[in-house]
């Protein structure tokens, strides 16, 4: 990798470096306040993950800076590169914090948050990094051809179209007993399909994501998703006027 | 002859406004100024060379490198101040170069920290409290610590009070004596260039008008003053803008010989041009491509 894309790197971190203490404080407030309920401490730990490592691109965007820096030696790519590299860098933090922090509070509350020990586990930090690590690889692209506002706008919109029917897909692929919905449901009529297939996916996270070979499945995917997301990220940087 | 900047065909198109196919070129060691109205391409230009916006069609080689294929390389080399410097407004100046040297394999921290001295920058003091011109001040600073040859400003000098804007372009006449520097900067203000410049360059609507030496404008350029009389079929073809008024006619010729001859006898004084009077009458004359529309 070239120096202007650790750079950029060093750039992202350094231009962050201000907001790391109150963000870690606000993170484990929130871990803290859903640490009830397993999925959604899971879920609010990767959100904050995302937000923070798409910090530095909102600060960027607040200050205008992107002319600037593609002025500066180096090319579209090694820049698309370096923040790929920062956003790396602050999902792992954020994996570390987590993990660190569902420790502490199992050894402090114990028995109160007896289910978060299972996230201290391949399983949890497979959890956690699925879903962050996706959503890093799917918005970046989306923030390299639309710029930051516009590409959060498009990555909501998408995302929640895609993972609406995603559910609907995942629902009749597990066990009908493992997605059954309790007779007296609050869940409106048309969102039925989307809550049976958000309990599919946690009895598949449940029941498969711990194995080795689904972890390495999920890597390859990963690897897979990372290269074309950079690739794509590349071609729509490289044409995009600043 | 060795040329810091050669710009060939260069065509750039946006919705509403497009730079055609501009060509010029900027020999190594000299100062180049690029004029022209509101919206006439100029920071477009700019853009362009630095690889922020991308062309349409064309090529830009900086010395000698195409500036896409060698981009790394050509930008290196090249320092930059933007119209409007985009700093992170939390930061203090320290902090600003200490992102913005990574970037460059040959800064050099004390020639920084010298400038700044020099300039009277606060290196302590967070860019949001600068004004304008202190923004632009440390922009000028960051392009020439890490020995730029080639130097791009957009507008440096607007912001800048006559003070700071008087040493500006005698630092950027001591730059270019080392015969390998060179500087190529957009600007209103013309009279600077007419202090410092040895080229101009003069867009208006996108299109190249000319891109000439000064010394070529100031010899062959100039405005010519009469009477309502001075205007007639036969010395129309002489102008390239007029500005009439119910007590004479004020008019920019670019030969001013040929002025000379046609004139004689017509009672009208031919004066010396000034740059600002030159953006000021080509503003005025109708481009082909205009002339072209109305027919």
């Amino acid at each position: 990798m070239s120096s202007p894309a650790f750079a950029t790197f060093r750039k992202d971190l350094r231009i962050t470096r201000v907001l790391w203490a109150p963000m870690i404080f606000s993170y484990y407030v929130f871990l803290l306040m859903f640490m009830n309920n397993v999925w959604v401490y899971l879920a609010t730990g990767a959100c904050l993950a995302f937000v923070a490592a798409a910090t530095a691109l909102g600060i960027d965007d607040r200050y205008q800076t992107e002319p600037l820096f593609a002025a500066l030696p180096g090319t579209r790519r090694s820049l698309v590169a370096g923040r790929y590299l920062a956003w790396g860098a602050v999902t792992a933090a954020g994996l570390g914090l987590f993990l660190a922090f569902t420790v502490l509070v199992h050894q402090a509350l114990g028995l109160r948050t007896a289910r978060l020990a299972s996230f201290v586990s391949l399983k949890g930090a497979a959890a956690f990094l699925v879903g962050t690590v996706l959503a890093g690889l799917i918005y970046l692209p989306f923030y390299f051809r639309f710029g930051f506002w516009r590409g959060i706008w498009i990555f909501t919109a998408a995302g929640f179209v895609f993972s609406v029917a995603g559910l609907s897909v995942v629902g009749p692929l597990v066990p009908a007993e493992a997605c059954a919905m309790t007779p007296v449901s609050l869940v409106p009529q048309p969102f039925v399909g989307t809550a049976r297939g958000l309990r599919a996916l946690t009895w598949l996270i449940d029941g498969y994501l711990g194995r080795l070979t689904v972890v390495a499945a999920f890597a390859a995917g990963l690897a897979l998703l990372v290269y074309l997301s950079y690739r794509l990220s590349v071609r729509f940087y490289e044409k995009r006027d600043l | 002859m060795e040329y810091a900047l050669g710009i060939t065909n260069l065509r750039k198109e946006y919705p509403g406004f497009t730079l055609r196919d501009v060509s010029f070129a900027l020999p190594a060691g000299h100062i180049m100024g690029l004029i022209g109205p509101n919206g006439a391409g100029k920071t477009t230009v700019v853009k362009l060379i630095l690889n922020i916006v991308q062309r349409t069609a064309g090529r830009i080689e900086v010395f000698g490198l195409d500036s896409l294929a060698a981009e790394a390389a050509v930008k290196s080399r090249t320092g930059f101040v933007l119209d409007e410097m985009p700093f992170y407004g939390y930061l203090n100046i320290d902090a600003i170069a200490s992102i913005l040297a990574p970037y460059y394999k040959t800064w050099n921290r004390g020639r920084f920290e010298e400038l700044c001295r020099e300039f009277e920058l606060p290196r302590r003091k967070r860019v949001n409290a600068l004004s304008r011109g202190m923004k632009m001040k440390l922009a000028l600073a960051v392009a020439l610590s890490h020995g730029a040859e080639l130097i791009l400003m957009d507008e440096p000098t607007s912001g800048l009070d006559p003070v700071f804007r008087r040493e500006l372009l005698e630092r950027l006449s001591g730059l270019i004596q080392d015969g390998r520097t060179s500087v190529l900067f957009s600007t209103h203000l013309t009279s600077d260039l007419e202090r410092v410049a040895d080229y101009i360059t003069c867009l208006r609507d996108g299109e190249l008008v000319f891109s000439t030496t000064r010394d070529e404008i100031l010899e062959n350029w100039a405005l010519v003053k009469g009477g309502p009389d001075l205007l007639d079929p036969a010395t129309r073809g002489l102008f390239r803008g007029v500005r009439q008024s119910p007590y004479g006619v004020t008019a920019l010729t670019s030969d001013k010989e040929e002025a000379w001859r046609r004139l004689a006898g017509k009672d009208a004084v031919i004066e010396r041009l000034r740059l600002d009077d030159l953006v000021f009458f080509l503003a005025q004359e109708e481009s082909p491509r205009l002339e072209a529309w109305h027919e």
